[in-house]
């Protein structure tokens, strides 16, 4: 909220059609109250050049922006490192990922590309070298909360031995509280996919076991899931047929 | 599903920098935003 807004205060509430829209105005003693309905609302409208100018917010994005390092020859960067590949052409970038796949495809792409000057490597961070060189810039996208705990260790030093002095390193991470809300659904789908968890072993020991013409538990236990399973859809059409014709 | 999914609250992962020597500059306000 911008200065000029903070005297009005909105009800957007779906359930009270008109929105009733209340605005306190400084030196009125009790609330002037219009009924509108919900597309005449006024809409946000942009603070003016001189409300972005007296942004405490805004003047200290610009500062920043003025203080970061400029873009010269050297600047390197880690992780998506083609977005910016097209505004930086003098500029270095380095990436590496451990899951090999995603970085041989983002070779293929560099490649098609004809981008020279990005080297993309499939790494364990535990094993960067040190010699890799320094970084003015190090972004680090989502892996810090995607890697096991004793991973995450190496994440911070491996930062401070490779960027440069007045470098910038970006690091993302899943953050608490609200990853509780998240970590709930999560655990969850957990619970109900435990026993997908480990799919391609087991798949591997029945076809090992059909090859032997053994019949395994599993495979019995599977039969009579399906039998069920077969039995629940055919009760679920039915009732929902009743369903529909009693309503 | 089977990768790990570790939240941390702000202030450990502000110790987990500090420790390595990072700090959060105020001056420039590019900590947090």
């Amino acid at each position: 909220m911008h200065p000029g807004r903070h005297n009005a205060i909105r009800d957007y509430s779906l359930s009270d059609t008109p929105a009733t829209v209340v605005e306190r105005d400084s030196d009125a003693t009790r609330p002037r109250v219009q009924r509108r309905r919900v597309h005449q609302l006024p809409r946000h409208r942009e603070p003016s050049r001189s409300a972005r100018n007296h942004s405490d917010a805004d003047g200290a994005r610009r500062r920043a922006r003025r203080d970061l390092p400029r873009p010269r020859d050297g600047v390197r960067r880690w992780n998506e490192p083609g977005a910016h590949r097209a505004t930086l052409p003098d500029a270095t970038f380095v990436g590496f990922d451990f899951a090999a796949r995603p970085i041989a495809r983002a070779q293929r792409m560099a490649s098609d590309l004809g981008l020279a000057n990005i080297r993309l490597t499939q790494l364990d961070l535990r094993e960067v070298p040190a010699d890799l060189g320094s970084f003015d810039y190090i972004i680090a996208h989502g892996l810090y909360s995607w890697i096991p705990t004793e991973v995450r260790a190496h994440v911070m030093p491996l930062i401070a031995r490779h960027l440069a002095p007045n470098g910038v390193a970006f690091v993302s991470f899943n953050t608490l509280p609200g990853c509780h809300m998240r970590r709930a659904v999560w655990e969850m789908l957990r619970y109900h996919t435990r026993e997908i968890a480990d799919l391609p072993a087991k798949r591997r020991r029945r076809a090992h076991a059909a090859r032997a013409g053994v019949s395994t538990r599993r495979a019995v236990k599977t039969r009579a899931r399906k039998r069920c399973a077969r039995r629940f859809v055919t009760q679920a059409k039915a009732t929902t047929h009743r369903w529909l014709m009693t309503t | 599903m089977s990768e790990p999914n570790l939240p941390v609250y702000f202030h450990e992962f502000m110790a987990d920098a500090a420790g390595a020597g990072l700090t959060f500059s105020r001056r420039d306000g590019a900590s947090t935003r």
